[in-house]
């Protein structure tokens, strides 16, 4: 009974085509804007948990910055107490690889013939190259003679090549750019490490660390170190013992504050997914409007399509339809109507999605899928509930003799 | 011999607000199976209503209504469709095929709501076919309502109404849309299939076709005027 009242359904819906169309046409869009919002959504979050591996915050890297509170703040600390003697200590933890130390700055304006860009400096050692998984594309590292002897070297990130030096980056190498008031060597240029959503990863100079603290910073305190682990298994409890370590380094006693932050990729991808949640809390209430808009929708086309297809009703109830065969018969309809509507709005979402791909970031998931067959449903049980009830309600007597009484 | 058909002072009033109309004011009569009655009497007569009680599609107001012994007035609205499903087949004066439908789909309507019995398809379709022979539409199969005549609609339609081998087809002014020519051939199908044992029951006001019935029961006002036999 129940696959022959089904069937039924499905054959009359399609013999009824413009009311067919009419109940889906608002659970199409409505599930259209939802896939494709969701595969932007998430590709943006994957977009920017990718950027952050590049920048350094692969699942076995952590990062040290002076000053406590909030693990992101847009202004670098003031605060002096993270030394070159902390990262060294640092890597007597039995799982810290390496210790990358660092002065950063705020912005420059450095000069070559009369061409000049403005660029972020940083003060480095060697190790950060390793642990920040740069690459040198031309010339040469720095070295440890460097930083020994203080000397006006400086790497270039590749939009600084190309800025100074547009056309031929190779031309940089070996030639004096002036930042500030000092001329520094150009001894080689990095590789290419793309955007961090609007950041630029290649803009930016290093230099060696004791140049920074003598000619710049004029003080040897560390904005940040970066730490390399031996692996990535248990950072929460690395990050615990490299917290206390450092608290007791800095004699801290205990009701005094953190005066530095620990970082781990964790830290960073729960940001991440707290912006997303935000995005997803938004995204919810835009789509109970348009569901409930699309629900709307099918409800008045249904009671249209019924009061069309009284006459029907009162024939098939005369051949023995009872009141509930009528209701499942319609209620099925809404919901399979809306079904088909919601994976039709999901297959061009995707395709949207897929198309857009090389423009903006998306992530094909099957998430829309799930919520589509859910919500179609979910929004054709809810709005057929109460047509299909009238269609049921429909007096077949006067539905038979028509207008004549 | 147990009556198809029982109805034991049957009344009926339609009320709406303080408007209350007696259509039919305690009508009696029993029905054997295989006759064919006709219900004849003016228009407003409560004819069709009397119909509508008989096919389980209304119910009385007062009396009682037995249909192959079973009293109606005590079944639920699953019960009775199971019941107009089963043993009732109807006829309608402006045919009422589903007009998206072709010939054999409508004549396979009633199998769609038939209970208990498993999937039958293949026979199902043979059978309407059949039906649609016997009712002289062997080559119209797939046509839809809007490509046959009248007389073929409402032969479709008897074919309808034959599908689920009913005890008691109910027709109601089967000819009233039709030309004489078309009518003739109608009622002259309905009394082809009276001879082969189906018990009818046609509402009409043409006394032309009425008096083709074996038996003829007029109404008037709500009781019935006259119950005799035609020769
Ligand atoms: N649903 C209804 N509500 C009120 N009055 C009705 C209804 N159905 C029929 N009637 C009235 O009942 C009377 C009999 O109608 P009907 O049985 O259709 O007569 P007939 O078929 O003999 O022409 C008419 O006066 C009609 O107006
Ligand atoms: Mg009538």
């Amino acid at each position: 009974m129940f696959i022959k009242i089904l069937k039924v359904s499905l054959k009359d819906s399609l013999k009824h085509p413009l009311f067919t169309v009419l109940m889906m046409v608002g659970i199409v869009v409505s599930i259209f804007s939802m896939t494709t919002i969701v595969a932007i959504g998430e590709g943006t979050k994957m977009e920017i948990i990718q950027a952050l591996k590049g920048f350094g915050f692969g699942g076995d890297v952590m990062m040290v910055a002076a000053g406590g509170g909030r693990i992101f703040r847009h202004r670098p600390s003031k605060v002096k107490s993270l030394t070159v003697a902390d990262a060294e200590a640092l890597k007597q933890l039995p799982f810290v690889k390496a210790v990358a130390p660092r002065q950063g700055m705020r912005r420059y304006v450095v000069h070559f013939r009369g061409r000049s860009f403005h660029t972020r400096i940083l003060g480095v050692t060697p190790s950060f190259l390793t642990v920040g998984d740069y690459q040198i594309d031309m010339g040469q590292a720095l070295g440890q003679q460097d930083l020994r002897d203080h000397r006006k070297v400086c790497l270039l990130g590749k939009t600084v090549a190309e800025e100074l030096f547009p056309g031929n980056r190779a031309a940089a190498l070996g030639q004096f750019i002036q930042i500030g008031k000092f001329f520094f060597r150009v001894k080689g240029i990095l590789a290419e490490k793309g955007q961090l959503g609007r950041f630029d990863m290649d803009d930016r100079i290093l230099i060696p660390l004791t140049t920074a603290s003598t000619l710049f910073i004029r003080d040897t305190y560390l904005h940040a170190i970066s730490v390399k682990l031996s692996d990535a298994k248990d950072i929460a409890a690395y990050q615990r013992i490299v917290r206390a370590f450092l608290r007791k380094r800095h004699h801290l006693h205990p009701d005094e504050p953190d005066d530095f932050r620990v970082v781990t990729s964790l830290d960073v991808v729960q940001i991440v997914n707290r912006s997303s949640r935000e995005l997803t809390t938004l995204l919810v209430r835009i789509m109970i409007i348009s569901l409930l808009v699309s629900g709307i929708i099918i409800m008045n086309v249904m009671l249209a399509a019924i009061s069309e297809r009284k006459v029907e009703i009162g024939i098939k109830r005369a051949l023995g339809a009872s009141r509930r065969d009528i209701l499942s018969q319609f209620l099925f309809e809404a919901v399979w109507l809306s079904l088909i509507g919601s994976l039709v709005g999901v297959g061009i979402g995707m395709l949207a999605a897929y198309f857009l791909k090389n423009t903006i970031p998306v992530s094909l998931t099957w998430r829309p899928l799930y919520m589509a067959v859910g919500f179609g449903i979910l929004v054709g049980a809810v709005s057929g509930a109460f047509p299909a009830y009238r269609a049921g309600q429909v007096d077949p007597i006067r539905a038979i003799l028509g207008g004549r009484q | 011999m147990t009556p198809v058909i029982f109805l034991d002072k049957i009344e009926k009033r339609y009320e709406s607000g303080s408007v209350v109309t007696e259509v039919l004011k305690g009508v009696s009569f029993s029905i054997f199976p295989g006759e064919l009655v006709s219900i004849m009497g003016p228009s407003g007569a409560g004819k069709s209503t009397l119909l509508y009680i008989l096919g389980c599609l209304a119910r009385p107001s007062a009396g009682q209504y037995k249909l192959d012994g079973v009293d109606v007035g005590k079944l639920s609205d699953e019960e009775l469709s199971r019941l107009r499903n089963a043993k009732l087949g109807f006829v309608f004066q402006s045919f009422h095929l589903i007009p998206q439908y072709t010939a054999l789909e409508n004549v396979l309507l009633p199998t769609v709501y038939r209970r208990g019995r498993k999937q039958e398809k293949k026979r199902d379709i043979e059978k309407a076919k059949e039906l649609l022979n016997l009712v002289g539409l062997e080559a119209r199969y797939h046509y839809r309502p809007g490509e046959l005549s009248g007389g073929q609609k409402q032969r479709v339609a008897i074919a309808r109404a034959l599908m689920n081998d009913p005890e008691v087809i109910l027709a109601d002014e089967p000819t009233g849309n039709l030309d004489s020519h078309q009518s003739d051939e109608i009622v002259r199908l309905l009394l082809d299939l009276n001879e082969r044992g189906r018990t009818i029951i046609m509402v009409t006001h043409d006394p032309e076709v009425g008096r083709q019935a074996r038996r003829m029961i007029t109404i008037r006002d709500g009781l019935i005027q006259s119950d005799v036999p035609c020769s």
